[in-house]
């Protein structure tokens, strides 16, 4: 689902059930806020006309016609008596921002940057850090403001020395209007471009591509690609927050057109997030997987069953790109399997290769386990309960035999021959290499499954 | 300088696109990386303490200035792959059908350390190691490219202030650069390309990191010195590719700019060294651990690491790495702010039930701002109005 059908948008339907239960949300300092009536002091009333104006005589945005303003603190009636006008005027801000001429960003500390003299390193820097873009609700206004007919979106950034448009298709900021230089094309994908080296000797490179994950449109969110979801929305939401945890996944939930009424019928951020988790389906498998250097992966996960396989917020992720990383290792590894999953009401569904053990054993911090086909020996190191004696264990790895793993607990096998499902818990994480130097340790037998062994995380 | 010379100058200034190399050419030519009105700097500037001060570099010659000084070079570049490869490196993959293209040596075959060590076989100090480095790599390089492109540059009066050395005139060098060699009428030309990558090449084979630990353990100030050398090696690296006539690189180019993988293969010294360092740095200059955590790559957040950031908020006690807190203010405290702290204006309200008409027929309401600062709502579909985005948020 596209913007273009404006009001049928529930993008901000998670602030109108705050609404419903009476919650008063505040956020920030900049102080353009007002909880108790529509009003702003004179002063900070000029400033947006002069921004305004401004913006609309530097960059020719509304022609020779007087321009208006919207912000929220004025147009959202506050009075108790127009409570039901309020619900309204929240629903319309989908249309509010994918209708207007311009959206300008304010934020304190970019307002009083010179942004002129400073390199677009720095200018990168400043805006990525800013308090404006660690909301999640500000990730919303962006995305629709980078939906404009124009594909060069129309969100702008008030600097100290005026409005700076980030130009969504050259992903490049100006401060002016001006025609894009023309780049030949390039001779083939193995050629560098004057401009790639360029923009990498600066340093823009890095900061201009994050710019452009952390600031995607609602189409950018939505369209086919090689990347799921849940890995555009990872890269977006990075280092966002937002006060209320159930917020969340009504917010992850209308950025990438899905039915949130389903997720508005939960009330509890776990629930919501289970439910996200259910509209989403398509679920990288390299969630189960430790991040790169992620430690207690399983106390960031959702608690209850069969969600405990699922962060328990996309926000907390510590490096969204790991995901991208260990996708990446999938596709290039022998083992082909699929790289996602599917998330329905029983649990995560995925076809990975893996390792049943045979016996019950004590599976220690390092342990050998053997193949019984083959005679290869493994070693296992992981960072489970040393001291448990582990029944009916598996191991899910992340690529092939030498690789990260899930270890898991077998719960029920479902079906039988190929078409068996191992339904399992995710007890600990590890790594399995060769186990060149075969110690006195007791080994502990198992077999390799098929390639496209079916899995059930719960 | 007369008023003579200076209509000259311009005249020469005129014509010094249409005889780009030194031949006359009716189209002129200028470099493509930098557009004609681009004036913004490229690196964030900053300060390092000027170490060579006792001894400055000596203007006599970049080349010979290690052996004048009684230091020997340990590093080699062969150059291989026709350049392609970084200096001292060979990346060419181990295995290809093309022997040619093998390097039977390590990978780092010329990157030796300790990369620099008096002649005389007696110990140096870490700071003298460095004050030397600075003389020659950042000095000298400067001062050997600046005469190669013609170009006058008092390197002590752009460059140092007193006890220290400011990075700010390394901004815009590589266009002042290729304009004083396109009046030489040397832009573009094989030899210059030739000398420039010389010089750019050997910066880079002396500061690139042997192993993924730094040489020494550096002090801040030193890193610092050291970073200097590496601004000034992607300084040398822009101002060569000034001198391209092509928008692609041509790989079968042999003089083409071996830069390897900007990402992989450039690792500075003094940078493992400074990213521990900045780490503390930047949260005691009231950065956010969530911050410096997105800011992930090295020298994005060692650079950072010299913004000044007076209007952000300073306590970050209740922050994590995912996640920043001190934009979450209590609402009891809260209070709609003036421009001015001394600032005592009075508010203007919206008529809450303009408002209710606007919406009562599914319009949205927009603001109009009266000359005298009084408001009326509008809400025509068509009129224009800007949207604003801002944190504070009541709903």
């Amino acid at each position: 689902m596209f913007v273009s059908s404006g009001d049928q948008m529930l993008i901000h339907s998670s602030r109108l059930m705050l609404l419903e239960a009476d919650f008063v949300r505040f956020l920030g300092a900049d102080g353009l806020g007002n909880p108790f009536e529509n009003s702003l002091p004179r002063c900070q009333l000029q400033r947006l006309r002069d921004h305004a104006t401004n913006l609309c005589k530097i960059h020719s945005v509304s022609g020779h016609r007087p321009i208006a303003h919207w912000i929220d603190t004025l147009c959202i009636p506050v009075a108790a008596h127009l409570k039901d006008y309020r619900k309204l005027a929240i629903r319309l801000l989908g249309r509010t921002f994918h209708k207007a001429t311009a959206v300008l960003v304010l934020d304190r500390e970019l307002c009083l940057f010179q942004s002129q003299k400073a390199s677009i390193f720095e200018l990168g820097i400043r805006i990525m850090c800013s308090g404006w873009m660690k909301r999640l609700w500000t990730l919303q206004e962006a995305a629709l403001a980078a939906e404009s007919p124009d594909s060069r979106g129309k969100m702008y950034f008030q600097m100290g020395d005026g409005p700076v448009l980030w130009n969504k298709l050259s992903q490049a900021f100006e401060h002016k209007p001006s025609r894009p230089r023309p780049h030949p094309p390039k001779l083939n994908a193995l050629t560098t471009t004057i401009y790639e080296v360029k923009s990498r000797l600066n340093f823009e490179f890095g900061v201009l591509v994050s710019m452009n994950d952390r600031l995607p449109s609602i189409r950018d969110l939505q369209k086919p690609g090689p990347d799921t979801h849940f890995q555009r929305l990872s890269r977006a939401v990075q280092n966002r927050s937002t006060s209320k945890s159930e917020d969340e996944p009504v917010c992850l939930a209308s950025l990438i057109g899905l039915d949130v009424a389903d997720i508005l019928s939960v009330q509890t951020a776990a629930e919501r997030m289970s439910h996200f988790y259910l509209l989403l389906r398509e679920i990288p498998t390299a969630i189960i997987f430790p991040q790169l250097g992620v430690m207690n992966l399983l106390s960031k996960n959702l608690q209850d069953a069969p969600f405990r396989w699922a962060p328990k917020s996309l926000l907390l992720l510590d490096e969204p790109v790991g995901i991208d990383i260990i996708l990446g290792k999938h596709r290039f590894s022998e083992a082909g399997h699929r790289t996602c999953g599917i998330c329905e009401a029983d649990g995560l569904h995925i076809q990975h290769n893996g390792f049943v053990l045979c016996e019950e054993a004590v599976l220690r911090e390092m342990c050998t386990i053997e193949d019984t086909d083959s005679g290869v020996k493994y070693c296992l190191k992981w960072d489970g309960k040393p001291d448990r004696l582990y029944r009916d264990m598996a191991l899910i790895f992340q690529t092939d035999v030498c690789s990260d793993v899930a270890v898991v607990c077998i719960e029920e096998r479902r079906g039988s021959g190929d078409e068996t499902e191992f339904y399992v818990t995710i007890v600990g994480h590890g790594e399995v290499e060769v186990n060149e130097t075969p110690g006195e340790d007791e080994v502990i037998r198992g077999v390799l499954t098929i390639p496209d062994q079916k899995w059930c995380i719960t | 300088m007369s008023c003579w010379n200076h209509f000259l100058d311009s005249i020469r200034r005129r014509l010094a696109p249409h005889y780009w190399d030194g031949s006359l050419r009716w189209k002129p030519q200028n470099q493509l990386v930098y557009a004609a009105e681009e004036t913004r700097p490229e690196f964030i500037p900053f300060t390092a303490p000027y170490l060579c001060a006792a001894a400055p570099y000596d203007n006599l010659g970049f080349w010979e200035y290690p052996t004048r000084m009684d230091w020997k070079v340990n590093r080699c570049d062969r150059q291989c792959h026709s350049a392609r490869c970084p200096p001292g490196s060979c990346v060419a993959p181990t295995g290809r059908q093309d022997t040619s293209l093998l390097d039977t040596d390590r990978p780092h075959y010329g990157l030796h350390t300790p990369a620099i060590s008096r002649i005389d076989g007696n110990a140096a100090l870490v700071a003298e190691k460095v004050a030397f480095l600075q003389a020659w790599l950042f000095f000298g390089a400067l001062a050997e490219v600046c005469g190669l492109c013609g170009l006058t540059v008092h390197l002590d009066k752009e460059f140092v202030s007193g006890d220290s050395v400011d990075t700010a005139a390394l901004n815009g060098l590589p266009r002042r650069l290729f304009a004083a060699s396109q009046m030489l009428r040397l832009a573009g030309t094989s030899e210059l390309k030739s000398r420039l990558y010389a010089v750019l090449r050997q910066v880079q084979l002396m500061i690139t990191r042997a192993s993924w630990e730094d040489e020494h353990e550096y002090t801040f100030p030193e890193c610092r010195v050291l970073y200097t050398i590496y601004i000034l090696l992607r300084v040398l690296s822009l101002s060569f590719l000034c001198h391209l006539p092509q928008w692609n690189l041509d790989p079968n180019d042999d003089m083409k700019l071996s830069v390897g993988n900007l990402l992989h293969n450039w690792k500075p010294e003094g940078q493992f060294r400074m990213r521990d360092l900045t780490w503390g740095r930047l949260l005691k200059k009231g950065w956010c651990k969530s911050e410096i955590h997105l800011l992930h790559s090295d020298d994005v957040f060692i650079f950072a690491s010299f913004l000044e950031r007076p209007e952000a908020p300073r306590d970050h006690s209740e922050c994590t790495e995912t996640r920043c807190e001190a934009y979450q203010t209590d609402e009891k405290d809260y209070k709609t702010a003036h421009i001015d702290i001394e600032c005592r204006c009075e508010s203007v309200s919206v008529d809450p039930e303009q408002l209710r008409d606007a919406l009562e027929v599914n319009r949205i309401p927009k603001i109009v701002i009266s000359h005298d600062l009084q408001l009326s709502v509008v809400d025509d579909d068509d009129y224009p109005y800007v949207a604003i985005s801002h944190v504070c948020k009541f709903w």
